[in-house]
């Protein structure tokens, strides 16, 4: 499509066909440039196209292409995707065939994580600050440029800072406040806004926490807010499912190897209140859970897999928990 | 004498160099070959292979597996056997009984170009600069104007064995001809070195390109209208911003796509001119195109400043016009056989 002060939009089953599709129109325009400088521009004629474009034999070519991945054709954006289990989403996204934009507030990890996925065909990076609302306004706009417009968002980015009541700070609350509930609620408007525009559907995902539901210990801040994120879930699958947007949340909990809460010193601390090695805290909390099993940023990942990929098609305002079997988090 | 060896890697190492610059052909476009002697295992004798760059894949990165391999002389004998252009479509089966050993690439529509062209060395390329003569009203006059005896006009013909027989003719009857204009499509080269091939494919292109530059108007595309230009790059990006998430949905409206924007100077330019509307119209230039875009783009008849709800409003108009406009094309043409896609529009520009 051409649009005159704008530019030309070209599509396909993926970025790779949609960008050649927009290079064979440039290679046109060369060739039209030339031809109406010497003569007129004069190319075969209707009936003569019309047997190329449905040539027996490149249909059967086409015909021999192989079954497209479940998520191809899908635009995701990962808030936080720069590390940890926004990272290992943003990877299996991209292995079932979805394009996906990497927004951090750290740059150089999303570029990274971006590269490892195989450049700008699969994966792009943005900064954002996403408690900053004009930053998310211009992200978000950042991100549709890339691939067309998004069809799939995690709300990931977060951060935890337990401590016990009295030694919490407004500052504490403010903050994981503004980047979890705040956060969610500015990019879920923001990119609402386009998959309004593009009625296609889509799915929104809230990485909350079983800490939404449980009551542990010395965490009123880093809870309150992830229980704001599970609400969050259930408010906009009621209000935006009329677009056939649907809004699902996962609590993972104990994700320790490869968590990028858990690095930074976090992690330490905890080993050093339970008296274990900060290397045997992963397995430490695996013991506390039913099924005795680590939980993996993967792990996260694939439940999100399973949100979009299909099976799913008919739920809406569901919490999956990720987090080997927690019984005091089991939802009524 | 040559290797098998030796052909294959001087016949790669020409397609990569000649693919690596945009300015010889599209991605993915076009085809090499070279003709040579190996040892053929069941005989232990020398026999005559045809290394002819396979079906898919872009010359720019092409190995040795992308190669499909063939018996010259089981090729040519297709000749004798060849029912006539109605059914031309036959040989391309035939080309598998063809084959030297396993493994090699699946042979592409343009194989019978390679195999009937008596040369050591042909090159197939869709070169802007070639197709710009190729699809020039004039093309044929331009064709001796720029390059006298030493290209010859070959008439547009669908790829496939027939042309492969009138381009073989035409190089016979033109002895000092070093490669031919193919109308409506690209260029052929050929010469008795791989050297000799990929300079003459150079120099095609290089002359061409200079008698365009030499020759040519100065504004090809009429005057330019302002009122179209490129906006300002902040108001750009916002304004596509805004309007791609609308327009993926439309493009997506059979099966669901995902989207590229080309912001480059060669497209505003196309874009602010006075003949956007009639040259978008005629689409197009080459079969490649055809392929993997639709015929014609979607063009918004409205200036640069229009407003977004003006821009959405009549995207959508002209998108339901686009539709019913291919739906009447396929119909005017489609025959009992032709294939029948689920959807109308698989593929979008």
């Amino acid at each position: 499509m051409l649009i005159p002060g704008v530019g030309m939009f070209s599509f396909g089953a993926d970025k790779q066909t949609a960008r050649v599709a927009g290079e064979f129109y440039v290679n046109a325009i060369n060739v039209m440039r030339g031809a109406e400088s010497i003569s007129t521009y004069s190319p075969i004629d209707e009936s003569e196209k019309f047997r190329i474009e449905y040539w027996a034999l490149e249909e059967a070519k086409l015909q021999r292409k192989p079954a497209p991945k479940p998520l191809a054709t899908r635009v995701a954006l990962v808030t936080g995707g720069g590390s940890g289990i926004g990272k290992a989403t943003a990877e299996r996204l991209v292995a079932e065939g979805a394009c996906v934009v990497i927004a951090d507030l750290n740059l150089e990890n999303a570029e990274q994580v971006a590269e490892e996925l195989g450049g700008p065909d699969k994966a792009v990076a943005l900064r954002a600050d996403v408690s900053d609302e004009a930053a998310v306004v211009q992200a978000v706009a950042e991100a549709v440029l890339a691939f067309g417009g998004l069809d799939l968002i995690v709300n990931n980015a977060g951060l935890s800072l337990s401590k016990p009541l009295l030694e919490t700070t407004a500052k504490d609350w403010d903050l994981q406040h503004d980047v979890m509930a705040r956060g969610s609620f500015l990019v879920s408007r923001e990119t609402a806004r386009v998959m309004i525009d593009q009625a296609m559907g889509g799915d929104i995902i809230y990485i909350s926490s079983k800490n939404s539901v449980f009551a542990g210990p010395n965490n009123i801040a880093y809870s309150a807010t992830k229980a704001d994120q599970a609400h969050q879930v259930r408010l906009l699958a009621a209000e935006l499912g009329g677009h056939q947007i649907r809004v699902n949340g996962i609590n993972p909990d104990g994700v320790v190897r490869g968590s990028g809460i858990f690095a930074g010193g976090w992690g330490a601390s905890r080993a050093k209140v339970y008296g274990v090695e900060e290397e045997n805290l992963g397995e430490f909390y695996a013991q506390r859970t039913l099924l005795k099993r680590e939980v993996l940023p993967a792990n996260v990942a694939s439940a999100v897999f399973a949100i979009t990929a299909g099976d799913l098609s008919h739920t809406t305002g569901l919490h999956i928990p990720v987090d080997a079997g927690v019984a005091a988090a089991f939802l009524r | 004498m040559t290797t098998a060896r030796e052909t294959i890697d001087a016949l790669i190492a020409r397609s990569n160099e000649l693919g690596a610059d945009p300015a010889n052909t599209n991605y993915a476009g076009g085809n090499t070959s070279a003709k040579g002697s190996a040892t053929d295992p069941v005989t232990g004798e020398e026999t005559e292979l045809l290394w002819v760059k396979g079906s898919g894949g872009d010359l720019g990165t092409l190995e040795e597996k992308g190669l499909a391999v063939l018996r010259l002389d089981r090729v040519r004998a297709l000749k004798e056997v060849y029912p006539g252009v109605d059914r031309e479509d036959e040989m391309v089966a035939a080309f598998d009984y063809c084959l030297h050993g396993k493994g090699g690439a699946a042979p592409s529509i343009d194989t019978a170009m390679h195999a009937l062209v008596d040369a050591a060395h042909v090159d197939h390329l869709h070169p802007d600069a070639g197709i710009a003569l190729a699809t020039a009203a004039d093309g044929e006059r331009l064709t001796r104007e720029c390059f006298g005896e030493t290209v010859v006009w070959v008439p547009w013909r669908r790829p496939g064995f027939q042309l492969g027989l009138d381009i073989s003719a035409i190089k016979e009857e033109n002895p000092a001809a070093i490669g031919c204009i193919l109308g409506g499509h690209g260029i052929t080269a050929w010469g008795e070195t791989s050297e000799q091939a990929q300079e003459n494919s150079l120099r095609i292109i290089r002359e061409a390109t200079e008698f365009l530059e030499r020759t040519g108007s100065s504004e090809p595309f009429g005057a330019h209208d302002a009122a179209r230009a490129a906006l300002p790059e902040a108001e750009r990006r916002a304004k596509a911003s805004a309007l791609f998430p609308l327009v993926r949905g439309l493009a997506s409206t059979d099966a669901p796509m995902v989207g590229h924007w080309t912001d480059t100077e060669a497209v505003h330019e196309f874009l602010a001119s006075e003949k956007l509307a009639p040259l978008a119209e005629l689409g197009t230039s080459c079969p490649d195109h055809f392929l993997r875009t639709k015929v014609k783009p979607l063009v918004l008849d409205l200036p640069s400043d229009a407003s977004l709800e003006d821009s959405v409003a009549r995207l959508k108009e002209l998108h339901e016009a686009y539709r019913a406009d291919y739906t009447a094309y396929y119909e005017r043409h489609a025959e009992a056989d032709s294939p029948r896609s689920a959807a109308p529009i698989r593929r979008s520009c």
